[in-house]
């Protein structure tokens, strides 16, 4: 198939304009007949194939390139021949190798080669390692077999020839040459005479094509099949019986159909329609798949967001842009209240991977992950299969295997994340003021806690100490009750003074300390401090921060707010401060209503390792390390919630010895797999540490409160419990001069919390007259701040270049590719940086891609007339069929960009063409000319998709729920499809029965099945029992219908978009009175049986006729109606 | 338009389902339970037939079988949550002998990382039959049959998970999107009953789908009526929506109904072949409504032959096995290709209904019960079969998605192990009495003949006629097949 082009459509591309390609590549499988027909000149010359001896044109045009790229690498005179074949020569060919000559001139079916390449012989199938040669290719062969083999190969190609024309440059270049590759025709609609048709861009088009082929276009459809037509495609639903009213007449009015073209691209419901195919495109999922099929929080609002973006008619340019770097644009587009960053919303498409559950092979997971977004990503922007590139350079198109790791980098350079999506602006609500009251609270805390101090001094010292009932050995006053209790028990003892219990405590203290400087230098992978005590924070600048609870506000505060003293507000209760916070990053400064995703750099793990994090937080905040971005959880894969109280947590990583890792801290709902749902929530981190494994463990994290006291107890050394205490209040004096003085140390800072902890200073709002006001006007600002939505997204670490894994083994890894797009259309390596997401957006956009374009116009044909002008989508490489207009195709791609990228103007050109309003009737001759209709002389019959068949049944029968965006539905929901639960694991079985696709990859082209599970969910299914009954119920209770014919004919209206004919509406009669008898003879039958007292016949009778119809026979009539209206082919199909 | 033709456009149904005409094409076609086989047919392989292999019905990709075949029918036996190779056919003394010491060589990762040490089998081990192969008591009946066994001690998968290696061992790709097995024989040899499906998946009592979901039945990007039916054997309602609403005259009343106004619809279409089959298909559901009843109905078996399948055993797992087991012979006379067994939960082990061989803990408790479960129905099964003259055409597989670590985890259970497990086949062509491969003395890995999954379904595929290489589907630029390009039929436990 290739070489079609190679020489052949270099020619033909520069007469795209022209057209008469469109006709001649029209049906491959004629354009097989013909081959085989006219063995070669007359295709040849009309493709316009460069001047070729004429004997040698077949030869050059497919056996040439064949033998080239297939055969020379392995069977060549230069060096390797394997089975002693050489091909690289016409002599070559004839010798042939052990088993005899490969060819036999004139006599295909004595020629080896064919039948080795046609796999008929046992043991030998060529060419090696890839599937057969398509049946047009052996075609060609055997042709040229028969027309006597004619070879210009005289000799064979040198070594350096060899070397060429094997080279991949070599074989890229002649791939390039593929169509699709080609830049858009600049072709203006053919001129064509007599044309009293139409003189639409589109029509002249199509009308070329079927003069060429001496067809006429059909007649234009019946108004109401082009209502019909016309909603369902543009809305996906059917008009209403109103719609059908007040469309039918005026449709055939000049600019009615455009009026109404109008009004349904205005409709709420376009959106829903075309965001559905959209989500085709990108294997929209719920959940990740695999064992226990989590859900993937926040899809609906990427759902929402496309239903949004293609009503508004956002341009698609800009849409792409979104989807492969929404988060990274530098003016991101917002909702018109200005509240929610739409753009952020795109790239989440990347997160709806299916993930294994708690793989063992972490990296494995990984590569195969990233392998289905790019599979996804491509196919569904570029129509190209990038992913066959993953093992060795793509088999048919000019893709490399290092094209396909340059993606991966970019894409692999990713994390999956979550992303708040309110603008900032909402972000930063009421950020300053609360900043600079927190001040002023500070201040007025201070001086009161000053104030205080004394009869802190007293209360100390009292019978009813806070410090005689601090039993719990974490208490910060615990030491004074153990120094009391054991003074007490050695009263009278020798030895046991208080200075030596007063010694023994503050050697305790002593050896903490040292245990803590000891531990922050035993041996480590890497070591990460956050307080700014030691490393002035620069640690806290190598991770990766997200959520409003972390970056930076503009007013540069954040660094501040993760200074040692700085303290939390309580948002409601009676205290007013909530804690005091030692140097470290944290996200609830101002409040725990922000969010925050705080994430280390990468990091191998050489050996064995444990990680150690000295972190708090609570409400579902989490920690974790994270192996190879996996995001799920599992034995294997650790998480912990943090608690309230500063702790070490630990982890094992051992497991993981070779591996990748990242450290991960976020609140509730900035996992990138949230566990729960909560508004509020913090972490707060001070260390972090990959120690050696044999390590010991560091102290307990509540030593250091006592480390202040230590201090003031150094000058002069205290000698009586007393003097202890005097250490105490010595201390906390010190912690609250500095606090007010904004010089607290981390231990001032751990020594204010437990104090606040154990109640010392007072902290209860009715207490703090003076600070009152100030914290009434915190909560008031505090409380309206609104907790962002977030969605899943792809976040920035830092761009690296995946290195190449031999044959796709990821065990196997070869030298890094720089990151970069399709070396066909740019090899330039992305700078270093991030992942270089935001230039592989302006890449799939730039002007010298012809992909890009292309494709989007023809998925918008596919979706508008049930099939592309190419057939297939996704696939716009070799291994799809050649477009049946590929000039017209070009002219939609010009025209959508030149309407400034609007999808909405794209989708008007077309349906307004007279083409797309065609009948479905095939006259006589197309029917033998154009079986496929591929020229579109007619409208092709569609049946619905699946979406639509269950849409139509809850609107035919009234039950429709209209209302946008939201939540996932199950299926039972009277909402539309496009909001019930895609479920990897669980399909709705009504919409997979109708080939709703599996999201595995991506879809450009439902298949369209028979199979007998859809005719028994509409003959037998319950849910169509019951909206029958709701439908005939409605019509029943439909005032303005008076007669049984106006009541039906209203039902076939809702359900098939036309009238009953006089003889289909007595076939209806008949029915309904037939079903009428039988339910009222039921209820007679049912009356006497239960006078009889004959509970199981009772029964038996009710079970099968029903207790509703039973009950009111002339309902259970109307409701056979709609049982079998719904069964009308007519209902699913669309003409 | 031949199809040979067709095919040589190089598409599948994907690009040509529903959208190109293809009224020729239809008319040979037949409708039935697996409804239109129309996309099959594009995607026809269009390797030409060799002498003696045996013509295939309509809707077959294949017009030929590759080769004669040995077997028409698969019954799958899936053992899902992983069966431990060395507590049933795969004796290890060494492990008694190194009961409670360490593993003496690398320990691999495991899903739960709670290794502990070597543990014996707490089964012993007898040798059974002429062939004298060794079965522990786990299988007292099977080892009744053990002369019609192919073992294979030397399996190997490539994940470590329930989900994923599900989906390995049935479609050969461990994610969700690639057809399975069942659908890839009812594409390659389609149904020999119209009014059947290809691929039948059963359930009985709670047995529930594996974990991975319906996906692992899936037809993926094969046409859809390769899709397998679950058909819940015990359920009044043994397949969705097969249960009349109604009288069956109201309903036939109603469908005659409809069939006036689609003749009318059909003609105004152009007989579109897609609404002609959408109608053809109605008839088919309405015919299945008394057809699937009757073949779930086992009244008319003998008492013995319930006797024999377990089915009056008070242990409700066993008859509720049993009942699959039967219906699975059944299925096979009906000409169904593919029937695949799903097992229930143990009365207290520690897998769960998805998973139910999953003994993290007490292995000895939760296999004896879960052997317990299927062994005395598949000895009756291939007993039955051979007794039927249906055994050399039925191929039976028995297999979980990966096998269990020779070392405990906790101090009971033991740990998924994907480096070497012990699959077996029978009838169907597989050499009765065999054992092929080897694990290493701890029957932890194969080391000798090291099979894959692929290596077990090129062989199964073998068996029905089929290269596995040859039999292709075309789905987004590439041609796929269910042995993706790795495989070959073990030939050694081919008779």
């Amino acid at each position: 198939m290739e070489e079609r082009l190679a020489s052949g459509w270099l020619g033909a591309g520069q007469q795209l304009g022209g057209f008469p390609m469109q006709t001649i590549i029209l049906n491959p499988l004629w354009c097989l007949c013909r081959r085989l027909a006219v063995a070669t000149a007359l295709v040849w010359t009309v493709l316009g194939l460069p001047a070729v001896a004429a004997d040698f044109e077949l030869f050059e045009a497919r056996i040439r390139p064949l033998l080239v790229d297939r055969c020379y690498s392995c069977h060549n005179a230069e060096g390797t021949a394997d089975g002693g074949l050489a091909v690289d020569s016409r002599e070559g060919l004839l010798t042939g190798g052990d088993s005899g000559p490969a060819i036999v001139p004139g006599d295909p079916a004595g020629s080896l080669l064919l039948s080795v390449l046609r796999h008929e012989v046992d043991g030998i199938k060529m060419p090696k390692d890839s599937g057969k040669l398509d049946d047009a290719t052996l075609a060609d062969l055997s042709a040229w077999i028969a027309a006597g083999a004619p070879d210009p190969r005289d000799a064979p190609p040198s070594k350096e020839e060899l070397a060429k024309a094997t080279s991949w440059e070599t074989i890229m270049g002649r791939r390039s040459r593929w169509w699709s590759f080609q830049p858009l025709a600049e072709a203006s609609p053919p001129t064509l005479a007599n044309n009293t048709w139409s003189e639409h861009s589109i029509d002249r088009f199509i009308l070329a094509g079927l003069r060429e082929q001496g067809l006429e276009p059909a007649a234009d459809a019946a108004p109401q099949t082009l209502v019909r037509r016309l909603f369902f495609v543009l809305t996906g639903l059917p008009p209403t019986a109103s719609d059908f009213a007040a469309w039918t007449d005026r449709v055939s009015q000049p600019g009615g159909f455009e009026e109404l073209v109008d009004h349904l691209l205005a409709s709420p419901h376009f959106g829903e329609q075309w965001a559905r195919h959209w989500m085709d495109w990108i294997r929209y999922a719920d959940t990740h798949g695999s064992e226990g099929d989590p859900e993937i929080v926040g899809t609906s609002h990427y759902r929402d967001y496309l239903i949004r973006a293609l009503n508004a008619d956002v341009p698609f340019d800009q849409l792409l842009r979104e989807h492969v770097a929404g988060d990274l644009l530098p003016i991101p587009r917002f909702n018109a209240a200005g509240t929610v960053n739409e753009s952020a919303i795109g790239p989440a498409h990347f997160r709806m991977v299916f993930h294994g559950y708690s793989p063992t092979d972490a990296l494995d997971e990984k590569v195969r992950f990233v392998d289905d977004q790019i599979n996804a990503f491509s196919k569904a922007f570029l129509g190209l299969t990038v992913s066959c590139a993953r093992c060795h350079n793509h088999k048919f198109d000019p893709i490399s295997q290092a094209d396909y790791y340059a993606l991966f980098g970019v894409l692999g350079s990713c994390r999956p994340g979550r992303l708040e999506i309110a603008t900032p602006r909402l972000q930063a609500r009421n950020r300053a003021e609360l900043g600079a009251l927190k001040s002023a609270i500070r201040q007025q805390m201070a001086r009161h806690w000053l104030e205080a101090l004394p009869a802190l001094a007293a209360r100390m010292e009292a019978t009813d100490a806070p410090w005689r009932t601090a039993e719990k050995t974490a208490s910060l006053l615990h030491p004074l009750y153990a120094a009391e209790k054991a003074r007490a028990a050695a009263e009278g003892k020798e030895g046991a003074s208080e200075a030596l219990l007063v010694e023994q405590q503050l050697a305790k203290w002593s050896a903490a300390g040292r245990a803590r400087s000891e531990s922050g230098e035993a041996p480590a992978l890497v070591r990460w401090n956050f307080g700014t005590g030691q490393s002035g924070g620069d640690d806290a600048k190598q991770w990766f921060t997200s959520g409003s609870g972390l970056t930076a506000p503009a007013d540069g505060r954040a660094e501040q707010l993760n200074r040692a003293g700085d303290f939390s507000v309580a948002a409601d209760g009676p205290k007013a401060v909530a804690r005091v916070w030692p140097s470290s990053v944290k996200t609830h400064g101002i409040s725990t209503k922000h969010g925050g995703r705080f994430t280390s750099p990468t990091v191998r793990l050489d050996k064995e390792y444990s990680l150690r994090v000295l972190a708090a937080g609570n409400d579902g905040a989490t920690l974790r390390p994270v192996i190879q971005n996996y995001t799920r959880l599992g034995r294997i894969y650790p998480l912990d919630k943090l608690t309230p109280e500063w702790k070490w947590y630990a982890y094992d990583l051992t497991y993981w010895v070779g591996d990748e890792i990242h450290v991960e801290l976020a609140t509730a709902r900035d996992m990138p797999l949230p566990l729960s749902n909560g508004d509020r929530s913090w972490f707060s981190v001070r260390e972090a540490v990959l120690v050696e494994k044999q390590q010991p463990s560091p102290s307990a994290a509540t030593d250091e409160q006592y480390a202040a006291i230590f201090a003031a107890a150094q000058t002069p050394q205290p000698q009586s419990l007393a003097a202890l205490r005097a250490c105490y209040m010595r201390a906390i004096e010190g912690a609250v001069r500095a606090w007010l003085e904004g010089t607290t140390s981390d231990a001032q800072a751990l020594l204010l919390d437990a104090c606040l902890a154990e109640e010392l200073l007072e902290n209860r709002i009715d207490q703090l007259a003076s600070v009152r006001p100030l914290l009434e006007d915190y909560r008031r600002l505090e409380a309206e701040i609104v907790s962002s939505e977030r969605v899943p997204a792809m976040e920035e670490s830092v761009g690296r270049d995946q290195p190449l894994l031999v044959r796709g083994d990821h065990k196997n890894p070869s030298a890094a590719v720089p990151r970069g797009f399709l070396s066909v259309i740019d090899a330039t390596p992305y700078p270093p940086g991030d992942s270089g997401r935001l230039q592989l957006a302006n890449d799939l956009l730039r002007p010298d891609n012809p992909l890009t374009r292309r494709v989007i116009a023809n998925r918008i044909w596919h979706h508008l007339f049930g099939r592309g002008l190419a057939s297939t989508p996704d696939n716009l490489g070799h291994l799809g069929p050649l477009p049946s207009h590929p000039a017209l195709l070009d002219d939609l791609a010009r025209y959508l960009e030149s309407q400034r990228w609007s999808l909405k103007t794209l989708i008007r050109h077309v349906v307004t063409s007279r083409t797309w309003r065609l009948d479905s009737k095939a006259g006589a001759q197309a029917a033998v000319i154009d079986p496929e209709n591929r020229l579109l002389s007619h409208a092709s019959v569609r049946r619905l998709e699946a979406e639509s068949i269950r849409d139509s049944l809850l609107a035919a029968s009234g039950s429709f729920d209209p209302q946008l965006f939201g939540g996932m539905q199950p299926g039972e929901s009277p909402r539309r499809s496009i909001y019930v639960r895609v479920a990897r694991n669980a399909i709705d079985p009504l919409l997979r029965a109708f080939d709703f696709p599996e999201p595995a990859s991506s879809v450009g082209c439902r298949d369209v099945t028979n199979v007998p599970a859809q005719a028994l969910y509409l003959l037998n299914d319950k849910r169509i029992t019951q909206l029958a009954r709701m439908w005939a119920a409605k019509v029943l209770a439909t005032e303005s219908l008076v007669t049984d014919e106006s009541r039906l004919q209203s039902m076939f209206v809702a359900a098939i978009g036309r009238q009953a004919s006089p003889e289909e509406l007595s076939r209806t009669l008949t029915l309904l009175a037939n079903a009428q008898q039988e339910a009222a003879d039921s209820a007679a039958r049912l009356a006497a049986i239960r006078t009889e007292e004959q509970q199981a016949l009772a029964a038996a009778l009710v079970e099968q006729t029903g207790e509703q119809a039973l009950a009111d026979p002339r309902l259970a009539g109307w409701t056979e109606v709609g049982r079998a209206i719904v069964l009308l082919k007519e209902f699913i199909y669309l003409r | 338009m031949p199809h040979t033709k067709i095919s040589a456009a190089g598409q599948g149904a994907n690009t040509l389902g529903g959208r190109w005409s293809r009224r020729r094409v239809l008319e040979t076609c037949s409708t039935g339970f697996g409804g239109m086989a129309l996309s099959a047919l594009l995607g026809r392989s269009a390797r030409a037939s060799l002498g003696n292999s045996a013509p295939l019905p309509a809707g077959a990709a294949l017009r030929h079988t590759h080769h004669p075949a040995k077997a028409k029918s698969v019954i799958f036996c899936f053992m899902s949550g992983g069966v431990s190779q060395v507590d049933s056919f795969d004796p290890k003394p060494r492990l008694a002998r190194d009961d409670g010491k360490p593993m003496p060589m690398k320990v691999e990762r495991t899903q739960f990382n709670d290794n502990g040490n070597i543990m014996a089998s707490p089964f012993p081990f007898k040798q059974w039959g002429q062939s004298g192969i060794p079965v522990s008591t786990m299988f007292p009946h099977i080892a009744g049959v053990v002369d019609e066994l192919a073992i294979v001690r030397s399996m190997t998968t490539t994940v470590n998970e329930h989900a994923q290696g599900n989906y390995v061992i049935h479609t050969g790709f461990p994610f969700l999107g690639f057809p399975s097995a069942g659908a890839w024989a009812s594409y390659g040899l389609g149904s020999e009953n119209a009014d059947m499906p290809g691929y039948v998946v059963l359930q009985s009592g709670k047995a529930e789908t594996p974990h991975g979901g319906v996906g692992l039945y899936s037809n993926a990007f094969l046409p859809g009526q390769h899709q397998a039916s679950i058909i819940k054997a015990d359920a009044p309602e043994a397949i969705a929506n097969i249960r009349p609403r109604g009288t069956l005259e109201a309903q036939r009343r109603r469908l005659d109904f409809v069939a006036g106004f689609d003749r009318d619809f059909l003609a105004e279409a152009d007989r579109d072949p897609a609404i002609e089959a959408a109608i053809h298909n109605a008839e088919t559901a309405f015919r299945m409504q008394s057809e699937v009843p009757e073949l779930c109905d086992i009244s008319g078996e003998t008492e013995a032959t319930k006797e024999r399948y377990g089915l009056n055993i008070t242990s409700h797992r066993i008859a509720d096995y049993g009942r699959q087991c039967l219906l699975a012979r059944r299925l096979v006379e009906r000409g169904v290709r593919f029937v695949e067994l799903s097992c229930l939960r143990s009365e207290n082990g520690y897998g769960s209904a998805n998973n139910p061989w999953d003994q993290h803990k007490a292995v000895q408790v939760g296999h004896t019960q879960m052997a317990a479960q299927v062994d005395q129905p598949i000895a009756a099964l291939i007993a039955d079969l051979r007794e039927r003259g249906l055994l050399d055409s039925t191929l039976v597989v028995w297999a979980g998605e990966f096998g269990r670590t020779p070392f405990c985890q906790g101090s009971d259970g033991r740990d998924h192990n994907p480096q070497g497990f012990t699959v077996w086949l029978a009838g169907g062509g597989a050499k009765g009495g065999t054992i092929h491969g080897a694990t290493d003395e701890f029957g932890y890995h194969a080391i000798e003949n090291v099979c894959t999954i692929y290596d077990l379904w090129a062989t199964v595929l073998h068996l029905l006629g089929i290269d596995h290489e040859e039999l292709t589907y075309r789905h987004g630029g590439r041609d796929y097949r269910l042995t993706d390009v790795h495989g070959q039929p073990i030939r050694q436990i081919i008779a």
